[in-house]
């Protein structure tokens, strides 16, 4: 037999194969390959990266319009991944305390309102001297949505669900794809807790993205 | 599992005695920021769903930051005195939301 041929038959015993596992087993859906992290350019990374910056002085402005936002320099671009812990050493630097959350934020002590401008500036100083890859603040592209999508549908709704939590009717693949930068459906939308440790446990066990969205990098 | 049904129930008893005592405070959009006067018995809660650098302010205060790499449903609950919390985002504030709840 032809090599080609051997190759399709093969495949084709596979398919059929597959398809009587998926037909027996609860969830219908074969779970996609994560798609691989898009290589960004160097000249696209540095365009993406004085995008952030700006969006962080604006942010800061936004805040306390009279703050003096100063120079800063990248030091280096981190992972998602390390952001938080990166953030709490510098700003421990700076002196201000600060700790890592259970979600990935930053959470600051206290500060005296005298310094809470001064506080800011600081969490400006830091992301911007840190800032997470531009590679990952980039808009997800199709291929990220469609898993995007999966993960939701057949992973975040039932573990939602699971936990009594109602879910509303979700939007369609395509729907989701074609809305997702101007309006992003996320079954979390009506997701309510009374407390943050709640909200934490529910997170903690219904992870609101996959972990493989950026292929199996972060 | 009961659980999460009691909290929801939780927050919408909380909800209903929200428009006694909170007042909507400044409002923007586009960059990203809501605002929101509150005066809770127990806590406030301030949820945001936006991307890139997002965060909760109380008293105009930063209490948590966070990096969103793709669009993050996030939540923080003050306690204590009235007062206002405030999100900001970076890039883009989709929706958010600010509610009493009880602890009991």
């Amino acid at each position: 037999m032809p090599k080609t041929s051997k190759i399709l038959r093969a495949a084709g015993v596979l398919a059929l194969v597959g398809a009587t596992v998926a037909g027996c087993a609860a969830s219908p859906v074969t779970e996609p390959t994560p798609p691989p992290l898009p290589a960004l350019s160097s000249s696209e990374r540095t365009q993406l990266y004085q995008t952030q910056v700006e969006a962080a002085r604006d942010m800061l402005l936004s805040a306390h319009a009279s703050a003096t936002v100063p120079d800063v320099e990248l030091v280096r671009f981190v992972l998602p991944s390390e952001w938080a812990q990166t953030m709490v050493g510098c700003m421990d630097e700076a002196g201000f305390a600060a700790s890592v959350r259970p979600d990935g934020g930053i959470e600051f002590a206290p500060v005296a309102d005298a310094q809470s401008e001064a506080l800011s500036v600081a969490n400006y100083v830091c992301g911007v001297q840190y800032p997470v890859d531009p590679t990952y603040a980039r808009p997800l592209n199709d291929e990220q949505l469609k898993y995007l999508y999966w993960y939701f549908i057949e992973k975040l709704v039932p573990c939602l669900e699971a936990e009594g939590f109602n879910i509303p009717a979700p939007p369609s693949e395509a729907t989701f794809v074609d809305q997702y930068d101007a309006h992003p459906w996320s079954p979390y939308s009506d997701v309510a807790t009374s407390t943050e440790d709640a909200w934490i446990a529910i997170n903690e066990k219904c992870p609101q993205m996959p972990s493989a969205l950026f292929g199996q990098q972060d | 599992m009961s659980h999460g049904r009691s909290i929801m129930a939780a927050v919408g008893g909380a909800a209903l005695a929200l428009a006694l005592v909170i007042a909507p405070a400044t409002s923007a959009s586009a960059a990203g920021s809501k605002s929101w006067n509150y005066s809770c018995s127990d806590g406030f809660l301030m949820k945001s769903y936006g991307r890139h650098t997002v965060g909760h302010y109380r008293n105009g205060a930063l209490i948590v930051a966070w990096n969103n790499t793709v669009s993050t449903w996030r939540s923080t609950t003050f306690t204590g005195a009235p007062g206002t919390g405030t999100v900001y985002a970076s890039y883009a504030l989709y929706n958010s939301s600010g509610n009493c709840v009880n602890f009991a």
